[in-house]
Order: structure tokens, then sequence, then C-alpha cells
């Protein structure tokens, strides 16, 4: 690209001073013609002396003198002028000197003359004669004169007619590189304007591809749910019956398996729901986002645990939080979720503290994003608890549906908690990240919501 | 009255039939039960006329053939089946089936507990109120307009 520019440039340059030097060669023909011009003009001047003193000497009358008196006046100025157009020629300057010579002794025969025959005494035929060899001498190196100044014409003309050709050549040469250029130009242009309809047809196809698979998933899992509800169901109606209803013939042993079947049913029933509620939240065909603020959000959410937090005695210190564009159900559910998660993960010796603080970072502080993102600001609220924490290895593992790092008799629930929030941070274009604290036990989940989003 | 009227139940699944009559006959009481299929099933039933009078139709909304919202639709539009107060007895605790059947006439919705226990406890509340507490109309099916 820069290297066409200057191209361009130094070509420019080029017919620029091609076309200067045509014109400066233009000048100077023009300036051979003005001298040759001037030339005539002198030797005009002095034949009009000499026909003015002719009419004279033949009429004597006054009135034929004119020529003659205004000749006079004329010539010292086409003089100058000739002197100061030939100035630059040596040779030319000389020949003007000896122009002036012979002007000036065939000047002064005619005055002789024509005070003569003023005067009223007879003319000197000889004078007569020293004008006329004068007047000769002065036409002959006149003509000199011209030829020299015609002969440097040819040499101008032809050099002119070369440097107009040459910047003919030149300008030609200029707009086949502009043309070029353009073309170069708008070539890149297009190939690139190709590649991004491309890439943007790939990505609306995908995304095309992306809403209707989710869609089917969620009526995938709304049906399979439903099916899936009605043995299950059936299961845990005729277990309890059984046990109601047998009681008396059943011993511990088949009281022990009974129970056995009606928990599994029941762990059953509980994983339907809880893929029931991750399908409905993957889905986007509700999306509406509207400005919500998050100190509501949270408030709203400790409300909803208010009998677990104060059974467990936790307790809860929160920063002013930012107001952010999102789905106001899924943001409560998000820290619902985080919190719960913090309370029942809690020490059994010490009573739970959760902080939640917040603070903007930029998109390249997130790990695993995207180079687009590195600029975008995201304000990251920390949850941060002080209890049983985790591993740092298994950081990711948390966020995987029905994935747990504890069994179900130690603590219970599905592992769908945080495989909901990750979800809903993909559909607030955001993330969520988990850590071990440090210093001391507990676990911080950052939360990390953009500043603006994009839709 | 109301102990001479029948309850006819439209129930598909054989097991829910079982658990249903089970937990009729705990609650002690002694009106007839008639037990249907599907909708097609429910309605022919009806047109017969030297049945007794129904006064109680539970109404299961997952049948073959014609549904329950199907069947639902054709009784309360039809001039002397509408009396006939119907509970919806289903599974489906969706708010768009409980809006829709309300809006086709439906009298009551109940979501069938899973829980055994549970289950008979509603059955004993639904029985408890419809037969006992409230006052059930009387259906002749006699000149009933067939418009089915």
């Amino acid at each position: 690209m820069a290297v066409t520019i200057s191209m361009l440039i130094f070509v420019s340059w080029l017919a620029s001073e091609r076309v200067r030097e045509t014109a400066s060669r233009t000048e100077m023909v023009n300036h051979t013609y003005r001298v040759r011009l001037k030339n005539k003009d002198l030797l005009n001047t002095i034949i009009n002396i000499e026909t003015g003193q002719r009419g004279y000497l033949i009429m004597h009358k006054e009135a034929f003198l004119k020529p003659y008196a205004d000749s006079r006046i004329e010539l010292k100025t086409v003089q100058e002028s000739l002197r100061l157009l030939s100035r630059d020629d040596v040779f030319q300057n000389a020949r003007i000197d000896t122009l002036d010579v012979l002007i000036n002794k065939k000047l002064s025969v005619v005055e002789t003359t024509i005070a003569r025959v003023k005067a009223g005494v007879s003319i000197d035929t000889l004078a007569i004669g020293e004008g006329h060899a004068y007047m000769k001498e002065i036409r002959n190196i006149s003509r000199r004169f011209d030829n020299e100044e015609r002969s440097l014409l040819i040499q101008r003309s032809n050099l002119q007619k070369m440097a107009d050709r040459n910047s003919n050549i030149y300008l030609l040469l200029l707009s086949l590189t502009s043309t070029a250029f353009l073309l170069l130009f708008f070539r890149l242009l297009y190939i690139e304007l190709h590649r991004r309809i491309k890439y943007q047809t790939i990505l609306e196809q995908k995304l095309n591809e992306l809403e209707s698979t989710n869609t089917e998933l969620e009526q995938f899992a709304y049906v399979a749910s439903h099916d899936l509800q009605e043995p299950l169901r059936k299961i845990q109606a005729f277990g309890e019956r059984l046990r109601l209803r047998q009681a008396a013939q059943l011993n511990e042993e088949g009281k022990t398996d009974l129970s056995k079947i009606s928990q599994s049913a029941e762990r059953m029933q509980q994983l339907i729901d809880d893929l029931l509620v991750f399908s409905r939240t993957a889905n986007l065909r509700d999306r509406a986002f509207e400005e919500i603020d998050l100190n509501e959000m949270l408030a709203e959410a400790k409300e909803q645990l208010s009998e677990v937090i104060l059974q467990k005695k936790a307790e809860i210190v929160n920063g002013w939080l930012p107001t952010v564009k999102g789905m106001q159900f899924q943001i409560v559910q998000l820290f619902i979720n985080l919190i719960s998660n913090a309370l029942k993960y809690s020490k059994a010796d010490e009573l739970p503290l959760i902080e939640i603080t917040c603070r903007q970072v930029k998109g390249r502080e997130i790990q695993g994003v995207g180079a687009l993102q590195y600029e975008n600001i995201f304000h990251c609220i920390s949850f941060i608890d002080n209890g049983i924490g985790f591993d740092a290895a298994y950081a990711e593992k948390i966020f995987v549906i029905f994935q747990r790092l504890h069994n179900r008799t130690e603590y219970q629930g599905t592992g769908i908690g945080l495989a909901l929030c990750r979800r809903i941070m993909t559909n607030h274009q955001g993330y969520i990240f988990a850590e071990p604290r440090i210093e001391t036990t507990g676990a911080i989940f950052n939360v990390y919501l953009p500043k603006q989003v994009i839709f | 009255m109301n102990k001479m009227a029948s309850i006819l139940i439209a129930e598909d699944d054989d097991d829910d039939c079982f658990l249903l009559q089970s937990a009729l006959e705990d609650c002690g009481i002694t009106n007839p039960t008639i037990f249907v299929k599907d909708g097609r099933a429910l309605l022919d039933y009806l047109k017969q006329n030297d049945a007794p009078g129904v006064g109680l139709i539970l109404l299961d909304l997952n049948m073959p053939c014609m549904g329950g919202r199907e069947a639902l639709r054709l009784l309360k539009s039809d001039e002397k089946l509408r009396k006939i107060p119907v509970v919806v007895l289903t599974t489906s605790k969706a708010s768009q089936d409980i809006e829709e059947c309300y809006d086709i006439g439906a009298n009551c919705y109940v979501v069938k507990p899973a829980s055994y226990s549970v289950f008979n406890d509603t059955i004993a509340t639904l029985v408890k109120f419809w037969i006992e507490l409230s006052q059930l109309p009387v259906v002749s099916t006699q000149s009933a307009k067939t418009v089915f």
C-alpha cells in the first residue's frame, strides 16, 4: 500500500516536471518570436524615417515629415526594447551594437539632408549615397539578426515539441498508474467485503441452527420429562401404597428396600425438574432485556433465601452494585444459586460470611476471552465466602451440569445450580469463573457482566 | 339426592383407575362409579337414556382418540350436559392447561399428586366437597340434545 502511494507521488512529480518543461520551452519559443518582431519593428522605424525624408525631399512639404518625426521619437524605445529582449545573447548584442552605430550615422545624414532642404540649399548627393549605403548595411545586419533568431526558433520549436510529447507520455503514465492503483484498491475492498459477507452469512446460518436446536431441545426436554414422569409417579405412588397398606407384612429388610426405591424415584423427579428448568433457561426465545438494578435483584434473592440465612445465622455484606441490562428473573436466579451454594457449603464450626463486591475490569483480564472483547468494560461482581472451598483443579468441572464434588449424603443437590449460572451468564453475554481463596478457606465466584450489551 | 348421583370418571390409564378406585373406596362413598377410557366413551355413556343421573364428572386430559379438552368443550356446549360439574383431574401443572380448561368451562382443576398418601387425601377432600358439601344438579339424559 505504502509502495503504491509513493510510486503514485513519484510519477505525479515526474509528470508535473515535464509539464513545466513544456511551458518553459513554449515561453522560449514565444520569446524568439518577440525578438524577431521587435527587430522588424526597428527596421520599420528606420524605413519610416527614410520615407519621411524622401517624401520631404520630393514635396518640400512639412506634412511629409510626420513619419520621420514620429519614428524618431519611437526609435530609442524600440532600440532599448530590442536590447532588453536580446540581453542574454552575446552575438545578437554585438549585432545590436553595430546597428546602433549604423543607425546613428544614418540619422545624422538624414538630419543634415532635411536641414539643407529646409534651408533651401541643394542636397548633397554624396550624403544621399552614404545614407543609402548605411541603409543597405542596416538591412543586412537586421536580416542576419533575424536569421540567427530563426535558427534559434527552429531549435526551440523542436525542443518544445519534444517536451510536449514527453509531458503527454508522462501524463498518460500518471493516469495509468492512478487507474491501476484505483483498480487495485477497489479489488482489495471487494475481496474484503466478500469475505465479510461470507462470514456474516455463516454466522447467521449458525445462529439460526442454534436457535432451532435450542427450541428442539426445550420441546424434547418438556415431552421427555412428561413421559418420564408418568412411570415415576406410579413408582412413587405404588411404593408408598405398599409401605402403608402392607406395613404389617413387611420386615425391616423389605421396608428398607422399599424406602430405597422411593428415594430413587424422588431423586429422579428432582433431576427431571432441574433438567426442565435448565432447558427453559437456555432458550432465548423469551429474551427481553431491560434495565435492572442489581441491588434490587440482590435484595430479592436475600428475601427468597431469608429462612436459610436466618437458620444458618449467615451474614451477607455487599457494596453498591451497578445497573445493567438483562433478564430480571434469570439474574435473581443467579444470585439465589450463588448465595445458597455459599450457605450450603459453609463450614460447620463457623458462621457463614458472604461478601459481595463490585469493580470494573477490562475484557483482557478475563480468562479465555476472545481478542475482540479485550477493550470492552465488564462489571466484576465477586461472591466471596468462608466455606469449605474447593480444589483449584475442579474450577471448571463444577460448572458442568450434574457434576458434583461431593456425594448426595454429604450435601444435597443435583449439581445443576452452577451449570444454570453459567447458562444465565452466557445469555447475558457475560462470564462466570470460580477460584478457591488463597489465605483462608472458602471460594470466590466472579461474575462478569458487560457494561454494554450487543443485540 | 347427592347419594344417588353417579360419578362418571374418564381415565385411560389402568393403574390410575385402580388408584382412584382404591381412594374412592377408602372415602366410604356409596355412589355408583363408572369408568370410561376416553372422551368418545364418556359422551356415548351420557347418550344412554337409561343411565342413572350423572352428578359429577372426573376428567383426565391426556386420553387417546378424543382427549379431555375436546370432550370438555362438547360437554359445556351441550344444553343439557353443561350443568354437570366437571373436575379436571390431571398430572399437568402447566399454567396454559389450567387457563385453557377454565376457559372452556371446567368447574375445577386438580393436579394429581405423585405421593400416594397425598393423592388419597386429595380425593377425600374432593369427594367431601362435591358429594357431601355442595349440591349436585339433577340431570335427565332422556331428552338430551345430541350434538355429538
